[in-house]
């Protein structure tokens, strides 16, 4: 989970824009969080295939691991 | 004033164009690995994009010499990575990490790396600039040709510093070019919700110098524009405000979504980004082929990638760090313990007052040092010497080139001093009256006191503000303000209560590698302060009190005027029979504490005394310190004699008793003695 604000310790998995074992590609939108502060899309930072180590909806601490791009 | 704004201007050359594409791609892939190290949880920070401006920092920086001089802001990455910035030493800084260039102290909003031009940043919006002047003053005073571009957004031009800035460097006619990357927010706010200005380059028309618009997606127009401005900087021809237009692509930090913007608008702008239309453009006309480009990506990506690799790797700094840096020598706020005193040399001594021992320290010092330039209001001759004739006599002698009379503009006073100490100068600056300390304060105390620390040590700024407490001039022109300059690590202050120690500490002042505050009481100008001054030249060193009469019964440690009225209360009391001890600290900090506490185990009875507001005064700070060490030792409750919790009053008869004298001392002495 990355951390967008200084101030922002935990935040919502909105949306997951792949599905579990789906390809993608760097740069484009990987899942959406949003906060108190924030809503944004989180882009992915690899390129290969995705697995989801979260749940839509659910909430996570800043640095909990969202997925493995392998 | 010239304007030019759509039309795209053709490069000069291939290579040139070639070039362009290489800046741009540095900065668009720089930006872009910050991003993704902040999406895949690799880095977790605060970040500034500069995604859409590729153009502005790629354009500005390759029109500038690599020894001239760039200032710039928090949202840098572009203009410091198209400088020629240390690249792990960078990325190093932004994370926080033991190699960044100042050991990871400042991070995005400190980068100092005057190897490769980058000769300051700063994290206060429109700061830059008042500072950009300093560093320009000293390229100028030292004849070195170097021009200084200070680069700033859109939203600083709303800050009262741009306009102190550009004001004076059109002035003095400095070698500024005050670069404005408008990317049309403020933040999160449109530019049309904070100005009714059609183009902030118009407002340059108003300080007399060039202003020009141009487009800041095309590197061409920005490169043409600014190189003008260099040629004209160079020549000695003055400052000139040059302001590239373009969109901010990203939010205003990692994580701002952009909800304040209109979406088909952010949408559009993201679809047609400067640096692929710039890219598109090459390949069209010729300059270079799409696998040409693509090799140029590729290089500067590894480049890039490498050295975040590495920065991120690199260690915290060590727990040890936080102390260091504060001042040279990793000096504290306390002075070392176990020095030896400095005596006043013997020989003639002639008598003044404190006006004319800090003009003979002056002059002094300005013969010895070419470095030491004198920075205020109405200091020069030709606007009257100062306004209490402090200065009187120096321009006539060493030219208005070193004693520099300067617009009423407290924060371009303080922010040139700081940028001509970056820059080598040793400056003095005055602030004519204490109460305009809060008009400068920002350049004092986020700017003058941390340049060692957020250099990580590497610098310090060796300058010296002279400020002046008054009295029978109301609650704005009578304060000391000195608890504040004490409450801010990385100043030293100082306050003589003689001519003759006002003299050893000016001296130790301007030859001090950290910023002193130095503080005059007017009521010592001129009759107050009157006495013997050695003729022979002295230092006292800093951070040494002086015990100004011995006594057994009570200690009395105070400073500046209220030593005199310290020195009256113990010779009315010696007649009572009460020996009373009078400790000048002359030093705020660092704090001489080692004389203090010595006088107290001698005495076990202490009143700490001051002009300026007691409730949470410096009186309060040496009371807690000796009472924590020495608690079973006093043999009466610490007593503090200091000022009412009032503004200064007009009125003669509340102002007298507002400030405590020598009355107030020997009822205070009596309660435990």
């Amino acid at each position: 989970m990355p951390k967008p604000g200084d101030a922002i310790t935990e935040a919502e998995v909105t949306e997951l824009f792949h599905e579990e074992g789906g390809a993608v590609s760097e740069g484009e939108p990987l899942y959406s969080i949003a906060t108190d502060k924030v809503e944004m899309d989180i882009e992915s930072p690899a390129t290969g295939t995705v697995s989801w180590k979260v749940d839509e909806g659910g909430t996570y601490e800043v640095g909990e691991l969202i997925a493995v791009i392998s | 004033m010239t304007a030019q704004t759509g039309a795209e201007t053709s490069a000069q050359s291939p290579e040139l164009a070639v070039a362009f594409y290489r800046l741009m791609s540095k900065v668009q892939h720089g930006d872009k690995r910050v991003r993704k190290a902040l999406s895949s949880g690799e880095a977790a920070m605060s970040y500034w994009p500069v995604d859409g401006q590729e153009a502005m920092s790629a354009g500005a920086m390759l029109a500038l010499s690599d020894s001239d001089q760039l200032v710039t802001t928090y949202r840098g990455l572009g203009d410091v990575l198209a400088k020629g910035i240390d690249l792990k030493g960078y990325f190093a800084e932004i994370l926080g990490r033991r190699d960044g260039l100042s050991k990871g102290k400042a991070g995005a909003m400190g980068i100092y790396d005057p190897a490769h031009g980058i000769a300051w940043t700063t994290g206060i919006v429109g700061a830059g600039p008042l500072i950009a002047n300093g560093i320009a003053l000293a390229a100028a005073h030292r004849g070195t040709g170097q021009v200084v571009l200070v680069s700033f957004g859109d939203g600083a031009t709303s800050i009262g510093y741009v306009h102190e800035a550009m004001n004076m460097a059109a002035v003095w006619s400095l070698p500024v070019i005050f670069f404005c990357q408008n990317n049309a927010w403020a933040e999160g706010t449109a530019y049309d919700r904070y100005t009714r200005a059609a183009r902030l380059s118009d407002r340059a028309v108003g300080y007399g110098m060039p202003g020009v618009t141009v487009d800041g997606t095309d590197p061409q127009a920005v490169y043409d524009a600014v190189s003008t401005a260099a040629d004209r900087a160079r020549a000695g021809d003055g400052p000139t405000f040059v302001e590239a237009t373009a969109y901010r692509l990203q939010g205003h930090y990692f994580g701002d979504a952009m909800a304040y913007a209109d979406q088909d608008e952010l949408a559009a702008k993201r679809a047609d980004p400067p640096f692929t239309r710039y890219r598109a453009r090459l390949i069209a006309g010729g300059a270079a082929t799409e696998a040409e480009l693509d090799a140029i990506d590729n290089e500067v990506i590894v480049e890039l990638d490498e050295a975040f690799t590495a920065a991120a790797a690199s260690e915290p700094p060590d727990i040890d760090e936080l102390t260091r840096d504060v001042f040279s020598c990793n000096g504290s706020q306390l002075a070392e313990p176990g020095q030896v005193h400095a005596t006043l040399p013997g020989g003639d001594t002639e008598e003044m007052g404190l006006v004319q021992a800090i003009n003979r320290t002056l002059d002094r010092a300005m013969a010895a040092d070419d470095s030491i330039v004198l920075l205020g209001e109405d200091i020069g001759d030709p606007s009257g010497g100062g306004m209490f004739k402090v200065t009187a006599g120096l321009s006539a002698k060493y030219g208005e080139g070193r004693v520099l009379d300067t617009p009423i503009a407290e924060s371009a006073i303080v922010g040139a001093a700081i940028g001509a100490s970056l820059g080598g100068l040793r400056p003095v600056a005055e602030l004519m009256f204490m109460d305009f300390l809060g008009v400068a304060m920002d350049q004092i105390a986020n700017h003058a006191a941390k340049v060692r620390y957020m250099s990580g040590g590497r610098k310090g700024a060796p300058l010296v503000i002279r400020t002046m407490v008054g009295m029978a001039a109301g609650p704005q022109h009578s304060q000391a303000f000195e608890a504040w300059a004490m409450h801010t690590p990385g100043l030293k202050v100082v306050w003589p209560s003689t001519a003759a120690d006002a003299a050893g500490l000016l001296k130790a002042c301007v030859t001090d590698n950290d910023p002193c505050l130095f503080v005059e009481s007017m009521k010592l100008y001129y009759g107050g302060g009157k006495g013997p001054v050695p003729i022979a030249d002295y230092v006292i060193p800093l951070g040494q009190a002086d015990v100004k009469r011995q006594g057994s019964d009570v200690t009395v440690v105070t400073y500046g005027v209220m030593v005199h009225a310290a020195l009256e209360a113990a010779e009315k009391l010696a007649g009572e029979g009460v020996s009373v001890e009078v400790v000048d600290l002359r030093t705020l900090v660092p704090l001489d504490l080692v004389t203090v506490l010595d006088s107290v185990r001698k005495t076990t009875r202490l009143v700490v005394a001051h002009e300026s507001v007691g409730f949470c005064g410096p009186g309060a700070e040496i009371a807690a310190a000796v009472g924590t060490e020495l608690f079973g030792v006093l043999s009466a409750p610490i007593q503090r004699v200091a000022g009412t919790y009032t503004p200064i009053p007009r009125a003669a008869t509340l102002e007298a008793a507002c400030r405590p004298g020598a009355d107030q001392l020997i009822d205070a002495i009596r309660r435990i003695s």
